[in-house]
């Protein structure tokens, strides 16, 4: 199968994926017992609103068309990049004009801080497992594997919580790297004011790579040794595997040193399930994430969601549309590039052809 | 002679050296039938589509070999016993302290916490006053002299001045009854669909097949924290008559029924390759009917193999726990668990406490946290132990 016509059918299929799931929360929160003027206006207890302001509401937003209309509507403005206002804070002119946070300004800067988040992760993930796989895998048994097979096993059973506010109370009680808190990459007019949150340190405005860099070094090693554990298990595994395969004998007999061999033709090959866990672990991520941005005070997508789906300020449909649509695209776009990246690294795979699913550990 | 697994078998037939065969991408799908009284390798080759190859070998060890493996492992059996220990102590631990110490766990002690209202630490001996001798907020006073003290083993809890081990005691049962709860839960639900499932194959086969795929790649945190801040909120105060604390029934609810798509797929893999085999045909010779064939044939075998996981998600589940109530949507405070001792530090994340180095000690953190921790490691252990004594060649 040629690859254009491999990403284009995946894409469209992709479209139709991401049409159902955001229909289905639109359907599930219209099922929800919500009134959208109290998510606008605030209700309380005693003072319920007055019908004739709850119908303003409902006409300025929408809610009193039907529900598919509705959802036409808001498709046909995530078609323009258009993903509404947010309901909560959202003012009211009495001609009808509409005032209030834009979902798309709000949801792009998190996405960024939460992708930082992530890539750091993954690549201080890599840095971490391939050489104490390789090193475990070189020689099963040894006293170096045994003290990991343990230490997996301590390994497996944290959680991005845990290990979390470990590092986070130590580096408080001895203040060496800092504890939370998000420094932008960028000038702080390009991104908005520059972060604070409840927890951080950071009280006045930071940026630099430099900064940015330090700051997300905690949640960096929270992120990477969540995974490490498994994901050092599986490739522990699979290398021994590989490295008792004859083509690695030949690799041996033409003289190859043992370096030659496990970079250019073990770990080659050992790499594919790792791909498949990546594409697998994307939802476990997210989930990993937000206990990361709560616990180092980083307003990423994590926290967003949390204050979208905990209805911490109210149950925002736009908000809670746009973060399922993010996070649906998130999880679709990495498993296309994850089963494009399997003819890349194993020559043997075609593209676009099936791949082995394995499950792998218990669920966090 | 050794155990044969399907990959060795496959070299005896092939006449391949064992480490060249490749079971996974192979075309032809050997099925090996070991019977163990005569000692003789049956064979048989079958034409298949190779993804069938890579599943579990369906030859599980019986009982009785289990436990000798189990006990010639010393670290399962290390970790067996520290659960012992931790059940023990969390079902004997509060009401036997309560006498020694003399103070229970919900007593606050003004004494336990300095001007600055940080906790004293591990091992201290605090007055054993409930009331202080001022009407300074800020300045307790001196308590009068002669004034009997008790002793706090792992110090304050945090502002309110309570007993920080007494309290881990009282929080592990929440966890401990929450995790034990909603691991059954998902392990039965999971049992009977994945059984199902395995058994009778077809169109209900991949019906539970897709709907399981399709929910394990969605962030369930996100559903799990939507469904406890709205439909959580009502099942709060169900207790069962007092016989649990508020919360504990919905996290069971909620996590058991999001938790069961893992345990499902392991049985319906296990079942799926036991009824090939030919104990079940034989019983289904001379007459059997299903219900009996999967009760007394089948289910023997993927009871251990159950046993395994649920260890693990007992584990995994502490850890949920955890988690959800240090998001608010699991335990609620007052109510003592692992999660919440964790907001005490930390704040809740409505109400998140700006982290002050005059009232926070190192303790209010680490001490909850490493209970969380090391139980979770003891059920990962010993989930592990019954799985190398299942399949002692897998770990190498």
């Amino acid at each position: 199968m040629n690859l254009a016509g491999y990403v284009l059918r995946r894409c469209t299929i992709s479209i139709f994926l991401l049409v159902a799931l955001t229909f289905v929360t639109f359907v599930l929160y219209d099922l929800t017992p919500i009134d959208p003027a109290c998510v606008v206006a605030g209700c309380d207890i005693g003072r319920p609103l007055d019908p004739e302001q709850k119908k303003l509401i409902y006409e300025a937003i929408g809610v009193d068309q039907p529900l598919t209309t509705q959802y036409v509507d808001w498709v046909k403005g995530v078609a323009r990049g258009d993903l509404g206002l947010a309901w909560q804070g959202l003012l009211i002119d009495p001609d009808g004009g509409l005032f209030g946070t834009s979902v798309k300004d709000a949801i792009i800067p998190a996405m960024w801080r939460s992708l930082s988040i992530v890539l750091g992760g993954l690549v201080l993930l890599l840095a971490l497992v391939i050489p104490i796989a390789a090193l475990a895998a070189s020689r099963p048994g040894s006293w170096f594997d045994r003290v990991t097979a343990t230490l997996l096993l301590i390994g497996i059973s944290t959680h991005p919580l845990v290990v979390g506010l470990i590092l986070q109370s130590v580096s408080r009680a001895w203040p060496v790297v800092p504890w939370g808190g998000y420094c932008s990459i960028r000038t702080p007019e390009f991104d908005g004011p520059p972060v604070t949150s409840g927890a951080g340190p950071t009280l006045e405005p930071c940026y630099g790579i430099q900064n940015w860099a330090w700051h997300l070094l905690l949640p960096w090693i929270t992120f990477a040794v969540f995974f490490a554990a498994l994901y050092v298990r599986v490739l522990r595994t699979t290398l021994i595997d590989v490295l008792d395969e004859p083509y690695i004998s030949v690799a041996r007999a033409k003289g190859a040193s043992e370096t030659r061999v496990m970079h250019r033709h073990a770990l080659r090959n050992a790499m594919r399930p790792i791909l498949t866990m990546t594409g697998m672990e994307a939802g476990m991520a997210i989930s990993v994430l937000l206990y990361i941005e709560v616990v180092f005070g980083i307003p990423g997508l994590g926290r967003l969601s949390l204050t979208a789906f905990s209805g911490e300020v109210g149950y925002d449909r736009p908000m809670i549309l746009a973060i399922v649509l993010f996070i649906g695209m998130a999880i679709i776009g990495l498993n296309l590039v994850v089963d494009l990246l399997y003819p890349v690294i194993d020559r043997r795979v075609g593209v676009g052809q099936e791949r082995k699913r394995l499950v792998v550990g218990p669920a966090a | 002679m050794g155990r044969l697994t399907r990959r060795s078998c496959g070299a005896i037939v092939t006449g391949e050296r064992p480490s060249a065969s490749r079971p996974g991408r192979s075309t032809a799908k050997t099925l090996c039938l070991l019977d163990f009284r005569y000692r003789s390798a049956i064979a048989i080759q079958q034409a298949e589509p190779a993804v069938a190859a890579t599943e579990a070998p369906p030859d599980r060890p019986g009982s009785r070999l289990l436990w000798t493996r189990f006990k010639r492992d010393r670290l399962a059996v290390a970790s067996g016993i520290f659960l012992i220990v931790l059940i023990a102590s969390i079902a004997i631990g509060p009401p036997v302290l309560e006498r020694v110490l003399g103070h229970g766990p919900n007593d606050p002690f003004p004494y336990a916490v300095d001007t600055y209202l940080k906790p004293v630490g591990p091992l201290s001996r605090v007055p054993d006053l409930n009331t202080s001798f001022s009407n300074d907020p800020f300045d307790l006073g001196e308590p009068p002299p002669g004034t009997p003290t008790t002793l706090f083993v792992l110090g304050g809890d945090g502002p309110l001045g309570r007993d920080m081990f007494q309290r881990l005691l009282v929080g592990g049962r929440i966890s401990l009854e929450v995790a034990f709860g909603a691991s059954l839960l998902a392990v039965l639900i999971g049992m009977i669909l994945g059984g199902i499932a395995g058994y009778f194959g077809g169109l209900l086969d991949s019906g539970i097949s897709r709907l399981t795929d399709f929910i394990m790649a969605f962030p369930l945190l996100l559903l799990l924290i939507l469904l406890g801040s709205t439909v959580g909120n009502q099942l709060t105060f169900v207790t069962l008559g007092g016989l649990l604390q508020p919360g504990v029934v919905s996290l069971i609810l909620l996590i058991g029924l999001f938790a069961w798509f893992y345990p499902a797929r392991i049985v319906r893999a296990e079942v799926a390759a036991l009824k090939e085999r030919e104990f079940v045909e034989s019983a289904r010779m001379i007459g059997a009917g299903e219900w009996r064939i999967l009760r007394t044939h089948i289910f023997p075998h993927v009871l251990p193999v159950l046993l395994a996981y649920s260890s693990f998600l007992v584990a995994s589940v502490i850890l949920m726990e955890a988690g959800l109530s240090f998001l608010n949507v699991g335990i609620r405070l007052p109510t003592a668990s692992w999660g919440t001792l964790l907001t005490a530090a930390w704040g809740t994340y409505r109400n998140p406490q700006p982290y002050n180095p005059q009232s926070m000690t190192i303790w209010m953190t680490l001490l909850p946290t490493l209970a969380i921790l090391v139980a979770a490691v003891g059920w990962t252990l010993f989930g592990e132990g019954v799985r190398r004594a299942l399949a002692p060649r897998t770990t190498r």
